[in-house]
């Protein structure tokens, strides 16, 4: 069954740790990157797509055409799609929610998360970057959680509750 | 070293992209692909340079700007590439190609790793499952090849519905609770030699949850056949040969299922082994056998045994009223005197002679006698 199998905030996007780490744990066989400046530069689309194995398909889409993209829809390479869906900032995940996009439960990495481990402080520097973004999804009831790499603890913002 | 064909790769998809030069070379300085080859003799120097410092080499003539950026695997300089040109974003573009490069460079190396470990398992499981007279024990087998013949294994077949999964298998991580695992695509299908320590003391609930695992966290779907008896590693070449049997089989003994296991089938697989010459001693002297419609009795008791002789069941699976399955089975009750629905008895006599009527149904190609 094609699904979303991880969606997560990365300030790096691609990078080694995501192709070589979370893609491997997770069996991800396509990539849905969400950034408007990327999505409007095909050349630096082109880059990112020439860094993916042979096994992966990258889409690169602006806010916009992540909402209506069909995450379900028969792909190219794969019968059965696991899609990542990876964004820059706080305020991606906040734009895609807002526009109805569907976000259960959120991973954030990046230069944030390999600087801080303790929860509070994390939490600190995300409040005073992404305030109304953060408080936001919160609010919707999404699951926000910190991790470095698939080996390292989940550091949860916030756990959804049962609805 | 900066695989030849990469580069070019780079080189051919963004040359048409980009105003900049691009320009890869090897550690040597030696030029390995480039948008515009011509007059890159002075380059070439600045690779060698940039290639044995591993620093970062910038230059301005005034005219062109020139970013030399060093390609680094694994730590080792093994290259370096250069973008020529004007623009605001050069430095930024020079930056995501080198990101760009090193980790399809990593990915290419560590892909190249796994599949040498593929192909070593691939080595050892066919001649575990296909070993015969004068080939080794499965022991000297998995000892030969490094694994340990101390860890219990169990065989699982993997069939997938579409290619990609086996297209791609080298890429995908079957691992569950174990490293001791090995898996090969074998025939079209990949075969399992489950690592099953964990699962000794209640197999079965065990294999449930690994084969959960392969559809629920893998791109795998198809049918997944899984040899449920514990046993002995030495048995392992048998229990495959049994599983490819249940494979053969699968639609008939259970349609639209996504794991079977051989423990359910024994008897099954037990009435297979009977040669036909046996069920003939038995049915062909029966007289009222001629008179049944032998495609149709073969279908209604195939659907009656799969759903358990739920006759709701087995009539939706039939498209036939459940009356007309009544009918039919009080049509068997008057001529061969069973009443499969009331005695177990007649249950095995059903599944018997079903069996034995299967080879005239095949033999005639499956098709309806009735046409």
């Amino acid at each position: 069954m094609s699904e979303i199998k991880l969606t997560r905030v990365d300030d790096r996007l691609i990078h080694a740790q995501i192709l070589l780490l979370w893609v491997k744990t997770t069996n991800i066989n396509t990539i849905v990157l969400v950034d408007d400046e990327v999505a409007n530069n095909p050349f630096l689309a082109e880059i990112y797509r020439l860094a993916m194995p042979t096994h992966i398909r990258l889409h690169v889409k602006t806010v916009e055409e992540a909402i209506t993209y069909d995450y379900s829809s028969e792909p190219e390479l794969w019968h059965d799609r696991r899609t990542l869906v990876l964004m820059k900032t706080l305020d991606t995940a906040y734009r895609l929610l807002d526009a109805g996009f569907p976000i259960e439960s959120l991973q954030i990495g990046g230069s944030v998360v390999e600087q801080e481990t303790d929860r509070k402080k994390l939490l600190d520097i995300l409040l005073s970057q992404y305030p109304r973004q953060l408080s936001y999804l919160i609010s919707a009831n999404v699951t926000i959680y910190c991790q470095k790499s698939p080996q390292t603890q989940k550091v949860y913002v916030n756990k959804a509750h049962a609805s | 070293m900066i695989s030849p064909e990469i580069a070019k790769e780079f080189i051919s998809a963004l040359g048409q992209f980009s105003s900049y030069r691009i320009t890869i070379f090897d550690d040597l300085g030696n030029l390995v692909c480039s948008t515009h080859p011509q007059g890159l003799g002075a380059a070439s120097k600045r690779a060698a340079t940039v290639a044995e410092t591993g620093s970062m080499l910038e230059l301005d003539d005034g005219s062109l700007t020139y970013v030399v950026l060093p390609i680094e695997a694994d730590h080792i300089s093994c290259g370096c590439i250069e973008l020529t040109g004007r623009g605001p974003d050069i430095h930024a573009v020079a930056a995501a190609l080198k990101m760009s490069l090193e980790i399809r460079l990593k990915i290419d190396a560590i892909e190249a790793v796994q599949q040498h470990a593929i192909d070593k398992n691939e080595r050892v499981i066919r001649e575990i499952i296909f070993g015969g007279v004068g080939h080794p024990s499965v022991s000297e087998s998995l000892e030969r090849a490094g694994f340990s013949c101390e860890i219990p294994r169990q065989v699982l077949l993997l069939e997938p519905c579409a290619p990609d999964f086996i297209e791609h298998f080298s890429s995908i991580n079957i691992t569950f609770d174990s490293p001791h695992d090995l898996a090969a695509v074998i025939d079209g299908g990949v075969v399992v030699l489950k690592d099953v320590s964990h699962g000794q003391r209640d197999m079965r609930p065990y294999l449930e949850e690994y084969s959960k695992h392969i559809e629920e966290d893998t791109p795998f779907s198809g049918l997944i056949i899984v040899g449920s008896l514990s046993t002995s590693n030495e048995q392992l070449r048998k229990t495959y040969r049994m599983l490819i049997w249940l494979r053969d089989n699968a639609d008939r003994l259970s349609r639209n299922a996504q794991v079977l296991f051989l423990s359910d089938y024994l008897s099954d697989y037990f009435m297979s082994m009977v040669p036909r010459e046996a069920y003939a001693d038995v049915f062909e002297g029966i007289e009222s056998i001629s008179k049944i419609d032998k495609v149709e009795f073969v279908a209604i008791s195939d659907a009656l045994i799969r759903n358990n002789f739920n006759l709701v069941k087995a009539s939706q699976e039939l498209f036939m009223h459940k009356n007309t399955v009544v009918y039919k089975l009080n049509k068997y009750k008057k001529l061969l005197s069973i009443d499969p629905m009331a005695s177990s008895t007649d249950r095995s006599f059903m599944r018997y002679l079903s069996f034995y009527l299967r080879f005239d149904v095949l033999k005639k190609g499956g098709t309806d006698e009735r046409d």
